[in-house]
């Protein structure tokens, strides 16, 4: 009893170790380049390998790191709040922009998932990809896909678009503040919002928060709209 | 020692706020019958009650900027699950790579483009 609970503590310890052991070493100029959660996650991955821990095990101590999602993304309404002034100023654009985008991340991975004939599980899982992990994972979980693999999805789009988020709009000469931080969050999210506050442009992280934001509580109406009507279509197709 | 003190109480209480209306959103939403991510949910209480100021910003500033410079930590075991995935993700490999890649450059560079033409379109009219 008290070895498992100490396991437990050792887990939840070791994930945060981790986490801030990798940031450190982001601070060195060679390593500048690779997302903290990516080095932590493969140390660990390669921990659990060299002890033969099988996932669920560890997970009996991490549970808890997950856990702590819920706090924080609602921790993310103080973030919203101190920008609200932002939503006001140009708010036709910022709003147009909000449903834009989120209906083009949806229409982007249903045809980009049936051109690559991937199965309808995985396309479901990846349909909240631009959404920040916590809210992604509960609109898998509510919809039926796969909570892990959403996070896969969210986590990879986040580290696109941290590193070529910028540069990529630089290519497309997209120089405003608002479209920045605005497509920024929307595509990439709080990931994509910490490169954009690393480059110390706090106006496009005010925006890119605010859309982060407004565009995760759309897809979390929107895809599970979609998944029952496509499935009623569906059903109608085949009778 | 009383600025800590008075910070570590401000932490502890901001903390218990959002545990208090993350359990409240869930059980609401079960006792509703609703299928909504409670979180965001209760993200939109939080705003709200924030807005309307019935819970002061100060109180919960600190603990907020805490959970949010923690975030990215949070994902790391979500990360490692993914390996129990492992092959399920091996067959999709392409498709999924294709998906992310493509998918969030064209949301990206389109969501940019459309809202920088939509700014200079209405930008007369409410131009800051």
């Amino acid at each position: 009893m008290l070895h498992s609970f100490f396991v437990k503590i050792l887990y939840f310890v070791l994930t945060f170790a981790m986490f801030y052991l990798a940031k450190a070493v982001n601070r060195i100029k060679i390593f500048k380049k690779l997302p903290p959660i990516l080095l932590s996650s493969a140390v660990i991955i390669l921990f659990l390998r060299f002890f033969n821990i099988e996932f669920s095990e560890y997970n009996t101590g991490a549970k808890y790191v997950t856990f702590l999602l819920g706090p924080a993304t609602i921790a993310l309404a103080y973030p919203l709040i101190k920008n609200r002034e932002v939503l006001i100023q140009n708010k036709r654009a910022i709003y147009c922009g909000f449903v834009f985008a989120t209906f083009i991340a949806i229409i982007s991975v249903v045809v980009l998932g049936k051109f690559c004939h991937t199965s309808l599980s995985v396309i479901i899982s990846m349909l909240p990809k631009s959404v920040t992990t916590p809210i992604a994972v509960e609109i898998s979980k509510t919809t039926g896909g796969i909570p892990e693999l959403t996070a896969c999805a969210v986590i990879f789009t986040g580290i696109f678009g941290a590193i070529f988020g910028r540069r990529i709009l630089k290519l497309f000469k997209v120089q405003n503040d608002v479209a920045v931080g605005l497509s920024v969050g929307a595509a990439s999210h709080v990931m994509g919002t910490s490169s954009l506050a690393q480059e110390k442009q706090f106006k496009q992280v005010a925006i890119s928060t605010v859309a982060l934001t407004i565009v995760a509580v759309l897809t979390a109406v929107i895809v599970p709209l979609l998944i029952k009507l496509y499935l009623k279509f569906a059903l109608l197709l085949r009778i | 020692m009383k600025l800590l003190l008075k910070k570590m109480f401000r932490m502890l209480a901001g903390f218990s706020i959002l545990l208090v209306l993350q359990i409240f959103s869930e059980k609401l939403l079960h006792f509703l019958g609703v299928k909504f991510p409670a979180t965001i949910f209760g993200m939109i209480i939080f705003a709200l009650l924030l807005h309307f100021k019935i819970i002061p910003i100060r109180l919960v500033k600190d603990i907020c900027s805490f959970m949010i410079s923690i975030l990215p930590a949070l994902f790391v075991p979500l990360l490692v699950g993914i390996t129990v995935y492992y092959n399920s993700i091996k067959q999709n490999f392409l498709g999924i790579a294709a998906v992310i890649v493509i998918g969030t450059f064209i949301t990206m560079v389109s969501t940019a483009i459309f809202v920088d033409k939509m700014m200079e379109w209405t930008g007369k009219k409410d131009a800051s």
